[in-house]
């Protein structure tokens, strides 16, 4: 911790820190608990469709839908909670991972078509955006230190 | 972007998080105010000067 981050945290009070650390738990929480269903429920999809029991496979396949869309929407509402600052962190960092995951997949479908490299399975794309953003998101903030 | 900030802040005996509850921001955005790594909005500008009693030109210069 910098002595800026130091200085900043004196003076907050207990209750207003608590209040922050459980707001950010629970939006972790919503977020982690989203992100694993989207998962589980391709791989249920994918494995109830190679037993041939497509009606099950389409039902976890809505799952994964529903889990996505609701992850895209936890991020929309906490993105519009953001202030200023925060959003250019959050903008520069959506950018990168953006530009990031889309060099990834094109990169992989050239060596899909020259080099005859296994199929890429098109759902990953969500994961590799994720950790794109997470370090692109810690080194945009970082710069701001 | 250069500033007053940390001196203004100081002369008060607020912390960095009082001065963002006063300003409606987060604490990351005024460490990143005073460290002069971040120009603000205009409306926070403003909201800072007026927070301050001074003239925009008064706290940040170019």
């Amino acid at each position: 911790m910098t002595d800026d981050e130091r200085e900043g945290m004196e003076d907050e009070s207990g209750a207003s820190k608590r209040a922050r650390r459980t707001a950010r738990l629970r939006r972790s929480a919503e977020e982690a608990v989203m992100a694993l269903t989207f998962l589980l429920a391709v791989f249920f999809a994918d494995d109830f469709s190679d037993r041939g029991r497509s009606a099950f496979a389409a039902g976890f396949v809505a799952a994964a839908v529903v889990a996505l869309a609701g992850l895209f929407l936890t991020y929309i509402r906490r993105y519009l909670a953001l202030d200023e600052f925060e959003r250019q962190v959050e903008t520069k960092a959506l950018a990168i991972a953006g530009g990031g995951a889309v060099m990834f997949a094109a990169s992989w479908g050239v060596a899909e078509i020259i080099l005859s490299a296994p199929d890429f399975p098109l759902y990953m794309i969500a994961p590799i955006f994720s950790i794109i953003y997470m370090a692109a998101r810690h080194a945009v903030s970082s710069a701001f230190r | 972007m250069n500033n007053h900030l940390r001196t203004l802040r100081g002369e008060r005996g607020w912390s960095q998080a009082r001065l963002a509850e006063l300003t409606g921001v987060s604490r990351q955005t005024i460490q990143a105010l005073e460290s002069g790594k971040y120009d603000p909005s205009l409306p926070l500008a403003f909201k800072l000067a007026a927070l301050f009693k001074r003239r925009i030109e008064d706290i940040f210069e170019p």
